[in-house]
């Protein structure tokens, strides 16, 4: 039997971008109702609660849907793709298994067509989105080092860096040595109290959960405010389609749940915020004879440009005790040395490079050596490979993939989720570009590594588990001939609806993107809080 | 079309909970098998044990199943076909199956590594710890910026120190 309840805005998908909105909303005296396919995720269900912590972070914890396979999740078909992609289905999204580095944007990735010549710049600048940077680093909290000459003067962060250990100043002589830039690593993982959050207690299991409820993970980070102000979230509830009336408004939001009951919530205001592979596809799912290709479709943009950040790493080992067991596992610093187009190499744009520690002997030591030749990790040679493992140093890089039309994510014609939904099918290649960046980024932190003295490297062009990055997939613009959302997320074909995830990008840069992708999504409520509150005036 | 079919321990949307049993126990003929893969794997040598060496084995293996392959087929599979080979003959079996069997070797080479690496001789002979509180000294980030090492970069942009 169908069951119907009225919003004044659904939100689709609790992660960091639903949470932001649905809290912004909230706050606003908005009534505002999550929809979300997973549920919660215990601290006591993190990996770091067991002994054999690494086992767990590698099966049922597994990055990639494909491996996990919780009922949460819906199939991914990526036999068509280079790269095979995370994420995970629950409250507060993927950012349950990130790695809470938290770097901006920087002032060229908002122009990248003018600047060198391909792709698209964005209808905004950088300085449009700094409040929106600060407002969200000043709620969660961020860890950072203020003056950071890759970016305008003025970026401060509210709390200060996280320590870098004797990891960190091994990589940053070593980047002096090279003339290189450095600055500490910028984290959504306070080093104090703050909020909801605690401080950073270094265990480093970070990206399998944080066990001391310092990382923010948005079902914490930003959940129980949002839900103090008075935010409902429904679990379970895996949206089927997005209703329109025949003069393309948003009308209600068709959703299953988890005994198979459908539901409809009557609404005209819908946001949604499923990532860059989940929202295509609903918007795909939700075609209509006046949309055939799929909701705010007329472009043909939706599904396209895929952008996903190829990470490459090289792994050091070290004589030198580095205690390299240490949290937090993300960037204890970064280098943009290599960020933009330079006139001697034959690519353009960059790549982010950040080092890290290594906790577990299986992350440090098996894991990387499977590459090798059987018998170089395998018989005798097991001993040396997790003994010199005890100190290993991780650098690692995402590239600045451009978007590519070809680069898409479609409905699968195969594979079906748990509800009985199509699932999604994703084409991915690496382009010339990219190839060349992912080569040289690895020749450059090998570079890195020699400088501090490391014994042995190991390279990896394909970081194992990565990426998480879903960028590009409805693409914001002015022009509606060749966007899915103008710079407020607003669709240019369908009233009422709003995308404010990573989907919306126009490049992808090459930073960690979910402190864009959180000021885009506060950018989008606030402007949404405005239109209704003009909606409300012009209608008295 | 076809559903996805998802895994047996999964009971919740979005987190399976972690067995610390497997569905059944290890039979004895599986436990010899394992045994025998974790003595070509990780073998004993003249300065160290071998994961087949460590005291809490049976308990170890248990444990490891139950996380990786906890209806134990897996390990059932590999143990019928394999069950009779040891040493050098076992040793170039897994060599081949880690080649056209990928996902088997990599689920029965996940228990072995972790049985070995997660006994407490072996976290207690390489000096490795389990992820622990660790916080560092409240000034500690303060010394190591003060020491000069941001110079160079500061130097490059004509910033000044953010700790002035």
């Amino acid at each position: 039997m169908l069951e119907e309840v009225e919003a004044q805005v659904v939100v689709i998908g609790s992660g960091p971008s639903g949470a932001v909105v649905s809290h912004t909303l909230a706050t606003s005296g908005i009534d505002v109702l999550c929809l979300e396919q997973g549920d919660w995720v215990s601290p006591s269900d993190y990996p770091a609660n067991h002994r054999m912590w690494e086992l767990v972070a590698r099966s049922h914890w597994a990055t990639q849907p494909k491996a996990r396979q919780n009922l949460a999740d819906y199939p991914l078909g990526d036999e068509f793709a280079d790269l095979s992609p995370s994420m995970y289905s629950a409250v507060g999204g993927s950012s349950v298994h990130y790695g809470a580095l938290w770097p901006r944007m920087t002032e060229s990735d908002f122009r990248v067509r003018s600047q060198d010549g391909v792709a698209s710049d964005w209808p905004i600048s950088y300085d449009d989105l700094v409040p929106c940077y600060a407002e969200v680093d000043a709620f969660i909290g961020v860890s950072g080092l203020d003056g950071d000459p890759a970016y305008p003067l003025g970026l401060a962060y509210p709390q200060p860096p996280q320590a870098l250990g004797k990891t960190g100043l091994s990589a940053a002589r070593a980047c002096n040595d090279l003339g290189w830039h450095w600055w500490p690593g910028t984290h959504a993982i306070p080093t104090h109290p703050h909020g909801d959050l605690a401080g950073c207690q270094r265990w480093g299991t970070c990206v399998q959960g944080c066990p001391e409820g310092s990382k923010a993970s948005f079902d914490i980070a930003y959940w129980p405010a949002a839900i103090r102000a008075g935010a409902r979230l429904s679990t379970g509830a895996r949206v089927e389609r997005i209703e329109t009336s025949d003069d393309d408004r948003v009308s209600a939001v068709s959703y299953i749940d988890t005994d198979g009951v459908q539901h409809r919530v009557i609404t005209n205001q819908v946001v949604v915020c499923g990532n860059g592979i989940g929202t295509p596809r609903l918007l795909l799912l939700s075609a209509t004879s006046r949309h055939p290709d799929g909701l705010a479709n007329s472009s043909g943009m939706l599904g396209r440009n895929l952008m996903m950040h190829p990470c490459s790493c090289v792994f050091g080992y070290y004589d030198e005790d580095l205690e390299t067991w240490r949290g937090p596992l993300g960037a204890v610093v970064a280098s943009m040395e290599f960020y933009d187009t330079r006139p001697e190499y034959d690519f353009v744009r960059g790549f982010k490079m950040h080092a890290s520690t290594v906790p577990g002997l299986i992350m440090a030591g098996v894991d990387p050596h499977r590459s090798l030749p059987f018998d170089e990790l395998w018989g005798a040679r097991f001993h040396d490979v997790v003994r010199k493992a005890a100190s290993t140093v991780l650098w690692s890089a995402q590239v600045d993939d451009l978007p590519d039309p070809e680069n898409r994510v479609v409905l699968s014609r195969s594979l079906v989720d748990s509800s009985g939904l199509p699932g999604a099918e994703v084409h991915y290649q690496y382009s010339e570009n990219t190839q060349k960046l992912r080569h040289h980024a690895v020749r450059r932190m090998t570079e890195a590594h020699e400088a501090a003295g490391a014994k042995q490297t190991l390279a990896h062009l394909e970081m194992p588990g990565e990426p998480g990055h879903l960028l590009g997939t409805a693409r914001m613009g002015d022009d509606p001939k060749t966007s899915v959302v103008d710079s407020f997320g607003r669709a240019h074909d369908v009233d009422g609806l709003r995308i404010a995830d990573g989907s919306v990008f126009v490049t992808g840069g090459a930073v960690n993107p979910t402190s864009t992708i959180t000021a885009l999504a506060l950018r989008v409520a606030r402007q949404l809080v405005a239109d209704l509150r003009a909606s409300e005036l012009s209608a008295t | 079309m076809t559903g996805t079919t998802p895994h047996p321990a999964v009971t919740r949307l979005s987190v399976p909970t972690v067995r610390h049993k497997p569905l059944r126990d290890v039979t004895e003929r599986e436990l010899t098998y394992i045994r025998r893969a974790a003595q070509v794997l990780v073998p004993r040598t003249d300065q160290h044990q071998g994961a087949a060496d460590v005291a809490e084995f049976r308990a170890l293996v248990n444990e490891a199943v139950a996380i990786v392959d906890w209806e134990v087929q897996t390990v059932a599979r590999l143990s019928e076909a394999q069950g009779e080979l040891d040493g050098e003959r076992l040793l170039a079996a897994l060599e081949t199956m880690s080649l056209i069997d990928a996902d088997a070797f990599y689920r029965l080479s996940l228990i072995v590594a972790g049985v070995y690496l997660y006994a407490d001789e072996t976290l207690e002979a390489i000096g490795y710890p389990l992820p622990h509180r660790n916080a560092p000294p409240e000034d500690q980030v303060v010394d190591e910026l003060m020491s000069g090492v941001l110079e160079p970069v500061l130097r490059r942009s004509g910033r000044r120190s953010p700790l002035d």
